[in-house]
């Protein structure tokens, strides 16, 4: 104990300790010299054998530091202050290795992040590897009608173990004397939380007892998240009421914080009750089969026909197999739907597709398996270019070492052993580095939101933030890469000798080169493939923003809104309507107002099985997409009517019924005839319900701005009896100026009517291409770096070969080689680099989309301009690479390189 | 003399030595220590007189020797070690523990 605080003690002493020693040494020495000087040596050659005799200062002084207690902490702090030192002596070249780690980094965290967030995050609760999610063929979320939800509850294998829920809808929420919100609400069956084994941050959760069609006091319990962010986590609000679209609800609990949503990317505000669907007039997604009018909302907790609940089941070892029960549970939905079906066929293609249960700790995410394999790719790609990156760094570092050399040579000279110089080469690599990662971790918490919108647009808000134990991996990251980068300098340091160093530099090239070259054509091959993504991505936005969409990006205002949504009783939603459309045709520079159920680049649709009747029709294979509108829909629009007419006033549901066809369709259907007079019905058999084609409009990109025109019907709003979900005006000159004026007002004249998302056309393409945007930023960003990254490998490369053969060069220039020789020589290694790399590079940019279409949706394609482009950018950055070194080697001047030696 | 009469050093024979000329001489500083060593070893010990000091150090640190200030003979400030009770107890483990080893070392070169 007295040895340890003696220990201490000394440590804090240890400069004290320090001078004490030097002034011994300094005592003894001279002490050696009078001793030689009193046995009559004059004083100079006295002092010289005294230094003889004494032996190395320096390294006696290292040693006996050394051996003065923990001399690894004091040298560590040593060799750090040096490091930083000499790195401070060169700013652009330690700033830019510093930006460089930092990307690589970053880059790295961020898409390990989203990897982590995405694929491997189980959710909150206990025991989550028990969880199964029922899927369909298509890796989506099964449906299943209420009973079955109902039998499953029943069955002895999985009694209390059932969550059920809806898709997350959409209501209207009114709070005391507050305007009207949008509030998110999933509907679930009673035993949602419990079994789930969730608990309560405040008040309880949803019981079985609460999902009862008669209950006299609705309950729901809200998210976390909306009692942070609406109420500032007020706990008075359990027990207030919420009126939901119209209809008052007790907040009987608040969620656990840490519980989002069963469905990632998908968080509700709150949890309802099942039973409460009708009651709130909620329009939850659902799959109906019918051969009768669809059953009403207050039918489907009772029907076998509708299909809207996702389940999530907890399967326990020892219980009867899970899949085996739900099958069962499943069956009579699967009977009654068959029995809803005229066509065989259409039987067997519906009964083919069956319920699957899936391991899912992580609950359902729609994004998942998307992103399985773009975020793997990805992290594939970046670990690439970060490997690639440590590589390149640390050939930077040993240039800069082999530069240092002569400095390095003299303090050998001068007795700092080796393993010092190493030490200090190592240091310098982790100082870099950790700045990097300090750098990258910012670079990161800023990146990651902007890839999550990019790659998991829908997720963004329930993924994970950047958690401490990917921060350490990251720090242990740091700290491997900048002992990688200084290991090849340290190497160096330590295989140095004075002699070598100061008597010919060009002992050290060796062929530890090769492996250098191809790291440099692998990253300058990366380099061109991500210039060329980036360029063939932006010139496919660019031809979108151009492309003609088929209606009017300038002139016209959309929003959206829901009547029933709004609490608007079904009765008055049509005169509703009425004077909506008289208070926007009234205002000021409108031109024309037009209702439709969808609207454009609206993100919903609908569509329909359709029989064309007559002969020499090609029958379409699919649905077919349908609209209903008014008659100004086409006009407000700017679609283009090509034939016949439009819909128009008359066509009131008591008339003959009429539609419109878009072109395409047109075409798709009756080649060239003329479809005009022509029928269609929804059935199989002609009747007198058929509907008349009465017109053709242009093509028009109406679900997304990338797609091929979309083949369409439009029908009017009052045949197809729907309400109008989207209300577009044109006015004159730019919708921009007057959207917020045109807003205000229409909001003032219709204050029941809740609207949303407000835009014009033009924003909403803006809006649409985000995520496109994004992408091209973010290619042309991290084509950008390796393209910089790569002529900094050849710079490397080439600098240190120049470095290593300057004796050569030296020779060579002195015996009358032409300099420019020696240049185009350099210059001409250069250029193999950047051809190799090219090579590589235009492979991979002509294979990758082939190859990654195989696997999903990319958009990408071969863009031979793109890839060209790319490849003259890689072989210039690797001939501007190589032009430093060219020069450096060009100017090599014999006579003082040999002189020096 | 040339380098390589003079011994290899095992490591820790220089502590040994130290010691041993503390407990003969009692305080001594470093340049006297390093003469005395000499001396007795006819000059066949000390490649580099600097060595003592490192080898001071550790002992220092070990608690085997302790030092203060003093005033050499030429009237200059020195620091002077002297060995500890801690340090005698060492030495007298360290000699038996060499006379033992350089024992068995003779044995073993008189039976070859």
């Amino acid at each position: 104990m007295s040895r340890l605080a003696q220990k201490i003690r000394h440590l804090f002493q240890r400069r004290a300790r320090v001078r004490r020693l030097e002034e011994e040494m300094q005592t003894h020495i001279d002490l050696l010299t009078e001793e030689g000087v009193r046995q009559g040596l004059d004083r100079p050659e006295a002092r010289r054998r005294a230094h003889l005799a004494f032996g190395n200062v320096l390294s006696t002084r290292e040693e006996t530091e050394d051996a003065l207690g923990w001399p690894a902490l004091e040298s560590l702090a040593h060799d750090v202050r040096i490091a930083f030192r000499s790195l401070v002596r060169r700013p652009a070249f330690s700033f830019s290795l510093i930006l460089i780690l930092a990307l690589g980094i970053g880059a790295t965290t961020s898409i390990f992040t989203l990897v982590r967030g995405m694929l491997w995050t189980p959710l909150p609760v206990p025991a989550p590897q028990e969880l199964r999610a029922a899927l369909n063929n298509e890796q989506r979320q099964f449906r299943f009608s209420a009973p079955t939800v109902r039998r499953l509850e029943a069955s002895t294998g999985l009694r209390g173990r059932v969550a059920a829920y809806t898709d997350v809808n959409r209501l209207i929420l009114r709070r005391g004397d507050a305007s009207a919100e949008t509030f998110m609400a999933q509907f679930v069956n009673g035993a949602f939380f419990s079994s789930l084994q969730l608990s309560a941050a405040q008040g309880r959760l949803l019981t079985p007892a609460d999902d009862n069609e008669n209950h006299p006091n609705p309950v729901a319990v809200i998210s976390w998240t909306w009692w942070q962010r609406k109420l500032g986590g007020d706990p008075a609000i359990i027990g207030q009421t919420l009126r939901l679209n119209g209809v008052d609800v007790t907040v009987v609990g608040v969620a656990a914080a840490n519980f989002a949503s069963v469905m990632i990317g998908d968080a509700p505000d709150a949890w309802v009750p099942l039973s409460l669907v009708a009651t709130v007039r909620a329009q939850p997604s659902a799959s109906i089969v019918s051969r009768k009018d669809s059953p009403g909302l207050a039918d489907w907790v009772r029907v076998d026909n509708v299909f809207w609940l996702h389940v999530l089941l907890r399967e326990r070892a020892g219980a009867p197999a899970a899949q085996g029960v739900l099958e069962a549970a499943w069956q009579p939905q699967l009977d009654a739907a068959l029995a809803e079906m005229d066509d065989a066929t259409d039987r067997t293609e519906f009964a083919r597709d069956r319920p699957r249960l899936v391991p899912s700790p992580g609950g359902y995410s729609s994004t998942r398996k998307s992103f399985r394999t773009v975020g793997l790719t990805l992290s594939l790609l970046v670990g690439a270019v970060v490997l690639v990156t440590a590589a390149n760094s640390s050939t930077l570092l040993l240039l800069r070492q082999l530069a240092r050399s002569r400095e390095l040579g003299v303090r050998l000279a001068l007795g700092a052993g080796p393993w010092r110089l190493a030490r200090a080469a190592l240091m310098e690599g982790l100082v870099l580095s950790l700045g990097g990662a300090v750098a990258g971790g910012v670079l990161a918490l800023w990146l990651t939101p902007l890839l999550a919108g990019w790659l998991v647009p829908d997720a963004v808000d329930s993924l994970p933030g950047i958690d401490p134990t990917l921060l350490l991996s990251l720090g242990g990251l740091a700290v491997a890469l900048g002992l990688a980068l200084g290991a090849a300098p340290a190497w160096l340091s330590a295989h140095l000798s004075p002699q070598t160093i100061i008597q010919q530099r060009g002992a050290m090239a060796g062929g530890s080169l090769r492996l250098g070259r191809i790291l440099i054509v692998v990253q300058l091959a990366l380099s061109v493939l991500l210039v060329a993504v980036a360029v063939s991505l932006a010139r496919d936005l660019r031809h979108v923003l151009h492309s003609e969409l088929g209606y009017s990006r300038q002139s016209v205002v959309t929003t959206f809104f829901d009547l029933s949504a709004s609490g608007i009783a079904p009765e008055r939603q049509e005169a509703t309507a009425r004077r909506l459309r008289a208070a926007a045709a009234a205002l000021p520079g409108v031109q024309s107002v037009g209702f439709a159920q969808a609207g454009v680049l609206s993100g919903s649709s609908t569509s329909s099985g359709i029989y064309f009747r007559g002969e020499g029709v090609n029958q379409p294979k699919d649905s077919v997409q349908t609209e209903s509108i008014d008659e100004g829909y086409l006009s407000t629009l700017g679609l283009g009517l090509l034939r016949g007419r439009g819909i128009s006033m008359d066509d009131r549901a008591n008339r003959p019924r009429v539609a419109v066809l878009s072109q395409a369709l047109a075409k798709q259907v009756y080649g060239s005839a003329d479809p005009i007079g022509r029928r269609f019905g929804f059935g199989p058999i002609a009747d007198q319900d058929d509907w008349e084609i009465v017109g053709v409009v242009a093509d028009a990109r109406v679900n997304d701005v990338r797609e091929a025109p979309t083949p369409l019907i439009y029908m009017s709003l009052l045949q197809w009896q729907s309400a109008p979900h989207c209300l577009a005006i044109r006015v004159a000159g730019d919708a921009a100026a007057v959207r917020e004026t045109i807003r205000k007002q229409i909001s003032a004249a219709e204050p029941n009517v809740m609207f949303s998302r407000w835009a014009t056309i033009e924003e909403r393409i803006d809006q649409w291409t985000s995520h496109d945007r994004a992408a091209v930023r973010l290619t042309a960003g991290f084509g950008a770096l390796a393209t910089l990254l790569a002529g900094l490998g050849v710079f490397g490369a080439l600098g240190y070969l120049v470095a290593s053969r300057s004796r050569d060069i030296a020779v060579r220039l002195a015996i009358g080689a032409e300099p420019g020789l020696i240049w185009r020589g350099i210059v001409k290694e250069a250029f193999i680099l950047g051809l190799a790399g090219a090579g590589l590079g235009l492979f991979f940019a002509a294979v990758l989309p082939r190859w990654l279409s195989a696997w999903m949706m990319t958009g990408l394609h071969t863009d031979w301009l793109a890839i060209t482009l790319a490849v003259i950018a890689g072989l210039a950055a690797a001939v501007l690479g190589g032009l430093i070194p060219a020069r450096r080697a060009a100017k090599v001047d014999p006579l003082k390189l040999l002189r020096a030696e | 003399m040339n380098p390589a009469d003079r011994i290899e050093f095992l490591q820790g024979t220089l502590d040994l030595l130290v010691l041993q000329t503390l407990a003969s001489l009692g305080a001594l500083h470093g340049f006297g220590i390093a003469r005395r060593i000499e001396q007795v070893s006819g000059d066949t010990v000390l490649v580099n007189q600097g060595t003592i000091y490192p080898a001071l150090v550790r002992l220092e640190e070990q608690g085997w020797i302790s030092s203060e200030w003093g005033v050499s003979e030429n009237n200059r400030r020195a620091r002077f070690y002297s060995i500890t009770a801690a340090g005698r107890k060492q030495l007298k483990g360290e000699i038996a523990n060499w006379q033992r080893v350089a024992a068995l070392v003779n044995a073993v070169l008189a039976g070859a």
